[in-house]
């Protein structure tokens, strides 16, 4: 089994000390003694994933001990190992981010990625990094999810510890096995939200992307889109009435009410000369005509007979309807 | 009648089924399945009974929630105190003229 190790050893950056390369042959003997026996889920000895990981700790940078604690990070939660003897046999520091990586195992929530420290955070990036790598042998559910935590939680994680490259290739990975993020359901719906309120698009897009993680077969998928985009149109409306319940709803818009308001107040202004209503008009009119003969005189001439009189009935009523009967006269 | 809206039957469909267990939350695609409804029918309800009435309260699932089944966080809607008061009167109100609106055709 040393042949294991030759090429971890090799593998490691000129600055390591003859003592550092020891201990790391040290940490890989416990490693392998103690998951001596183990499979991975696709058949090969457990030791194959921490020795990987450890490769993957030595290719982006880190240190002795991250190495180390890379190779037996799985002999806590994994084998009858416990932590004395890993502290006993390699010293406080090691056996802390061992010890840390064991916790970030037992507890998934948001308070144990913030009491861990960095360099266990970034132990842990890697450790997923080749968990995602070889993540094929697992069943659909399984892969999913590992999936689905990698982009929203490891990822992230792995950008804020400044480690782009793998933050990128576990984004590529974990969307390879998820169901279309991009598919033409999730285009289409992108497409149809541009009618509602911009301060709506983003959570409504969310909550229908959470509604169609759940479906499994496309054919539901895009029927649920479907249906989704026929009521667009509708939603739109009932998301730009006015709120009764402002205090409710800080999200409301203030903005849209009085534009709304104003926009009567302008027309009246408008409606209340001929001057002003007839300028724009005959502005429009003329530019109408004219563009009209360039291809058709008759078509020109028809134009100017019936369209002043079915503007002048237009504004007509328009000043009934808002009350200005009499004005402009 | 401001303050309640328009008794459609999809809206009586969906605020029967918030009104079978008041204080469980629900989710869009929950509530087109159950009524049997279209989508495009049940989200401009669900907004308008939020935002215009105040009926239901909307919200995002917590992380720890969505990661723990693999897929992306949902908003749930549950019926608000004020709203499950309301929501059972006006249905109450609706499905009585409805049935008086069926004895007429019944007995005229």
């Amino acid at each position: 089994m040393t042949s294991l190790v030759a090429p971890l050893l090799a593998r490691l950056p000129g600055g390591f000390t003859a003592s550092e390369r020891d201990r790391i042959r040290r940490a890989y003997e416990f490693a392998a003694h103690h998951h001596a026996g183990q499979l991975r889920k696709s058949g090969n000895p457990y030791i194959t994933h921490p020795v990987a990981v450890a490769e993957i700790a030595a290719d982006a940078g880190l240190d002795c001990a991250a190495i180390c604690a890379a190779l037996l990070h799985d002999v806590i939660a994994g084998t009858r190992c416990d932590a004395g003897q890993v502290r006993a046999e390699f010293g406080d520091e090691i056996a802390a981010l061992v010890q840390g990586m064991a916790e970030l195992d037992r507890r998934h929530d948001q308070a144990a990625l913030d009491a861990a420290g960095d360099r266990v955070l970034a132990l842990k990036v890697l450790d997923r990094l080749h968990n995602m790598r070889t993540l094929q042998p697992l069943d659909q559910a399984k892969r999913q999810l590992k999936s689905r935590q990698t982009l929203d939680v490891i990822a992230p994680l792995a950008k804020r510890l400044g480690l782009p490259a793998i933050a990128d290739e576990l984004e590529a990975i974990a969307r390879g096995h998820l169901p279309g993020d991009t598919g033409v359901a999730h285009r289409a719906l992108a497409l149809g939200s541009l009618i509602l309120p911009s301060a709506f698009r983003g959570t409504y897009l969310c909550e229908w992307l959470g509604e169609l993680d759940v479906l499994r077969s496309r054919r539901a998928r895009a029927h649920f889109a479907f249906g989704v985009l026929r009521g667009m149109p509708a939603l739109a409306l009932a998301l730009r009435h006015p709120l009764r319940h402002p205090l409710r709803h800080p999200l409301g818009h203030p903005l849209g009410r009085t534009l709304a308001d104003r926009l009567p107040a302008a027309l009246r202004w408008v409606l209340r000369s001929n001057l002003r209503t007839w300028t724009p008009l005959a502005a429009l009119l003329g530019w109408m005509i004219l563009e009209t003969a360039r291809s058709s005189l008759g078509d020109a001439v028809v134009i100017l007979i019936t369209v002043p009189p079915v503007l002048h009935t237009g504004v007509s009523c328009l000043r009934a309807k808002l009350g200005l009967d009499g004005a402009g006269e | 009648m401001a303050d309640t809206p328009r008794m459609t039957l999809p809206t009586m469909l969906v605020l029967q089924v918030m009104l079978s267990d008041p204080a469980k939350r629900r989710y869009g695609l929950e509530l087109c399945e159950k009524t049997r409804q279209h989508p495009g029918t049940v989200y401009p309800i669900l907004a308008r009974l939020e935002r215009e009435y105040g009926w239901l309260e909307r919200h995002e699932e917590s992380p720890a929630e969505h990661l723990a089944e693999g897929r992306r966080a949902r908003h749930y809607y549950v019926l608000s105190d004020e709203g499950a008061v309301r929501a059972r009167a006006a249905l109450e109100r609706a499905e009585r003229s409805r049935a008086v609106m069926n004895l007429r055709t019944v007995t005229s």
